[in-house]
């Protein structure tokens, strides 16, 4: 295990240092650029608010991701789990402005909403293996694709806001959205809330019963229902998951933007697994890889405003951090592999 | 050297730092065209480890290996199949999806117009080859539809047409029944007369003393014997072997039990704890019915292919029987049911009855599986089926864990370190692991008397584990557990069920008291379909 967590550093690290060879040859002005990307996140209190705001819808994907690999089945609909998080926030929340209500239980109303519309969509696909064989990781795509598809079609047409010139819904009233903690920038109570919930997915996956019957099962189906451990737990597991992407969701809703608009979930779902894919599915490890993402993202931005770095460059970042983690923990694969086989001989 | 000296080794080690185990200290060996030898030796003792170099599969750390007399590069496959080196590993490596004859020339696949893959040619080939040796397999049938012996034949057939002079078999029947290795070793026999040399490695002495001609004994990695087979008696050799356990006396006492079993007075009202009711166990296969009472051992033999993994699947309540139901302590297992039962949950569903059953041990032949899951510790491994015994303090700090999965561990005798992954244990450990779990050694709570289905319990294991095994599961059926021994192994059986059943074509061929030898000799008969001669 340490070996292969030196194996991610090592990766993180050389991933941001072919994020810096990029930087320099891809700006007219290298020097503004790498400064741009690696201290202003940092040293300006405002960009660096905003990473870890950013980090925290990213980290509930990353948590929902993991926990369903730790179960055994990839989740691979946590964009569209995420998406329904969105719809479902932005109902609630307009639906309790409408009668008046605001105030935490009506946030808690919006969040809990944006948690079981996400956990349903999961349910579909842990329901749909039970009932007929059919891989996860597939329907949890198709269901997560046609989720966005019917979300965006109900915010850009019948949920529109016809006022705004805009392809959402209304804009959620001040007093339902996440409390700022550090205003102007767009810091909210979601990363604390974010951090509870890496707290209480550490608990479960180390520190229950739950959780070891959740590795067992992740590990060997077979093993795991020869030793009577229940099945459930990976169905569960999956709910589990949709319903930490859609409250991922209802950050992004009840937070940053303010209000449910098009294709608003921008990949948080998929940068989510490969956060969940560099944590090694670990909760403890999601917390610094989805900030090291947000980093990417924020520094990225940073260096294209500041420095005329081009936007699409955190992409490129995220894709070479991503490859070297793969390269990385294959290669460790590979080494207990071999461990295995000699175990054998 | 003498000139028909084929392949040798000298100082050959090996040492493995993640295990801390010498597995080869300077090992020497020497083999002659047409000598049949045998590596012996127990689990661990480096047997297998060797097998892998003379292969070229490991690289030994020192050492030389030489083919008739020259040096070849050690830790090469290729280069010890040009020297005419051939391994049969344990685990098959056979892609089941691919013909007989397309596994035969994997790598090498004859051409037709210098181009293309010329199937014709590559059946041609594997059919001489396979009429060669006297095997009756079809070149053309998916190696996944063979039986284990036939995938056996294979693995050897394709070792021979890379030129192998040296063939070296890694324990060959560890998968096989007792009439496949006697096909095994009629090949085998027929090899040498043509000139080849066999390396067999091996723990089952009765093997040696039927095939090798010479021996070479392993323990904790070095040769302590290298002479000729008949020099020792099977017991000396066991000695030799043993680390610590002085093997003779508890195998002494496990080739007793027949004898104490037959007489042994048996209470005729206890209900059947085990109950199979009119399953089916191959297609258009009389529905059977098996019973195992409460204090009873059943053995059930039979050969690869008879229906014995099917009886495994429906008494081990994994899979649900077409027609029919598996009863335990008199009602149905149902999956709820066996969850509760396999956890050892205090169960409401039980009859007042069989109140003190609260244990369903399985043991499966597929033990990598079905058995363990080699990714996760040692511990969670050992304390799978005690999972509840343990509140949410345990689980947060993990201390009373280790503790209860180290305590039970030394119930085997199993060394290792509770936190490292089951991957990294050696396999006669893993198998001790799966004994020990399930047939809960330790007298925890929850122990006593319970329902055991056993498959393959003693593969892989070597002399003295196989006594101790074969001990435990008399003495917890002395103590009131009802047990169903599933194995191919007719020796196993007899050296331990009270009852013994032979299955041929998913039906039961013989039933009868374990009276010994001649139990031995109709089971025999009948998984061979040849019951009428002790009729």
């Amino acid at each position: 295990m340490k070996g292969r967590t030196r194996a991610r550093i090592v990766a993180l690290a050389s991933s941001l240092a072919f994020a810096a060879i990029y930087a320099l040859v891809a700006s007219s002005d290298p020097m503004g650029a790498l400064y741009a990307f690696f201290v202003n996140p940092f040293v300006n209190s405002y960009a660096f608010y905003s990473l870890l705001e950013s980090s925290a819808s990213l980290l509930c994907c990353a948590l929902g991701a993991g926990l369903a690999f730790r179960a055994g089945a990839f989740n691979l609909g946590g964009e569209g789990q995420a998406a329904v998080g969105t719809l479902a926030a932005a109902l609630v929340a307009l639906g309790c402005a409408d009668r008046g209500l605001s105030g935490a239980p009506a946030i808690c109303a919006a969040i809990v909403a944006a948690a079981l519309a996400g956990g349903a969509l999961a349910l579909l696909s842990a329901v749909a293996e039970e009932k007929t064989g059919a891989q996860v990781m597939l329907t949890s795509f198709l269901f997560g694709q046609a989720a966005i598809i019917g979300v965006n079609w109900a915010v850009g047409g019948p949920l529109k806001d016809p006022s705004a010139n805009l392809l959402g819904m209304a804009a959620i009233p001040e007093g339902l959205r996440l409390p700022l903690l550090a205003p102007p920038s767009p810091l909210s109570l979601a990363f604390p809330i974010s951090l509870v919930l890496a707290a209480a997915v550490i608990f479960f996956t180390r520190g229950t019963r739950a959780g070891v019957e959740q590795r067992l099962l992740g590990k060997n189906r077979l093993f795991a229902r020869a030793a009577g451990i229940s099945p459930q737990i990976g169905a569960w597991s999956m709910v589990a998951s949709g319903a930490l992407a859609g409250i991922g969701g209802s950050f992004l809703v009840l937070g940053q933007t303010g209000r449910a608009v098009k294709d608003m979930t921008g990949g948080i779902g998929w940068n989510g697994l490969a956060v969940a894919l560099i944590a090694g599915s670990d909760g403890l490890g999601a917390l610094p890889a989805a900030l090291f993402f947000a980093w990417l993202d924020s520094g990225a931005r940073q260096a294209s405003i500041l420095a005329d770095l081009s936007p699409d460059a955190s992409a490129v970042m995220k894709g070479i951090a991503l490859l070297l983690i793969t390269a990385a923990s294959l290669g460790s694969r590979s080494r207990a592999k071999a461990l295995h086989a000699k175990g054998k001989a | 050297m003498s000139l028909v000296e084929l392949l040798s080794c000298e100082g050959i080690s090996k040492y493995f730092r993640d295990t801390a185990t010498l597995a080869n200290d300077s090992i020497r060996l020497q083999i002659a065209a047409g000598e049949r030898r045998a590596i012996v030796g127990e689990n661990g003792a480096g047997k297998s480890t060797l097998g892998r170099i003379l292969a070229g599969l490991a690289m030994p750390d020192s050492g030389e290996i030489r083919v008739r007399g020259a040096p070849i590069e050690s830790g090469s496959v290729r280069a010890a199949e040009a020297a005419g080196i051939g391994f049969v590993p344990q685990m098959s490596l056979l892609a089941g999806e691919l013909t007989a004859a397309e596994n035969i020339v994997l790598g090498r696949e004859p051409r037709a117009m210098g181009i293309f893959v010329s199937r014709r040619k590559a059946y041609v080939e594997a059919a001489l080859l396979f009429q060669r040796f006297g095997l009756s397999i079809d070149p053309e049938a998916p190696v996944s539809s063979l039986s284990a012996a036939e995938r056996r034949g294979v693995e050897i057939a394709r070792a021979l047409a890379r030129g192998g002079e040296v063939l070296i078999l890694d324990e060959p029947t560890s998968i096989l029944s007792e009439s496949e290795s006697e096909r095994l070793f009629g090949l085998l026999g027929r090899l040498t007369e043509d000139g080849k040399a066999i390396l067999l490695i091996t723990h089952r002495l009765a093997e040696v003393k039927r095939f090798a001609d010479k021996l070479t004994v392993l323990r904790q990695g070095r040769v302590v014997a290298d002479e000729r087979v008949e020099q020792r008696s099977e017991e000396e050799l066991s000695r030799l072997m043993a680390r610590d356990v002085p093997p003779r006396e508890a195998v002494g006492k496990a080739r007793r039990f027949p004898t104490e079993n037959a007489s042994r007075p048996r209470d005729p009202r206890l209900e059947p704890m085990l109950e199979l009711r009119d399953v089916v166990l191959a297609p258009g296969a009389k529905p059977l019915r098996l019973s195992v009472r409460r204090g009873e051992v059943l053995g059930v033999a039979a050969l690869a292919g008879n229906g014995l993994g099917r009886l495994e699947d429906y008494a081990s309540g994994l899979v649900k029987p077409r027609s029919g139901e598996l009863l335990i302590g008199g009602s149905p297992l149902g999956e709820a049911r066996r969850r509760q039962l396999r956890q050892g949950l205090p169960g409401q569903s039980l009859p007042k009855s069989t109140s003190a059953c609260v244990r369903f041990g399985y043991v499966p032949s597929d033990r990598e599986a079905r058995g363990l899951c080699l990714p996760a510790s040692v511990r969670d491994n050992i304390l799978a089926l005690r999972l509840h015994e343990f509140r949410g303090r345990d689980y947060l700090g993990g201390k009373l864990r280790d503790k209860a999965a180290l305590e039970a561990a030394s119930g085997l005798g199993l060394v290792a370190e509770m936190r490292s992954s089951v991957a990294s244990l050696s396999g006669g450990t893993r198998q001790r692991l799966v004994l020990g779990r399930e047939l809960r050694a330790e007298g925890g709570p929850g122990s006593g008397a319970s329902v055991l289905v056993l498959a393959e319990p003693l593969q892989g294991l070597d002399l003295a584990a196989q006594a101790l095994v074969l001990e435990l599961i008399r003495g917890l059926a002395d103590e009131g557990s009802a047990i169903l021994l599933l194995d191919s192994n007719v020796e196993e059986i007899v050296a331990v069920a009270d009852r013994a059943v032979a299955l041929y074509r998913g039906e039961i061929a013989y039933e009868g008291p374990n009276e010994g030898e001649s139990t031995a000799k109709r089971l025999m008969a009948a998984m061979t379909g040849a019951a009428g001669a002790f009729a």
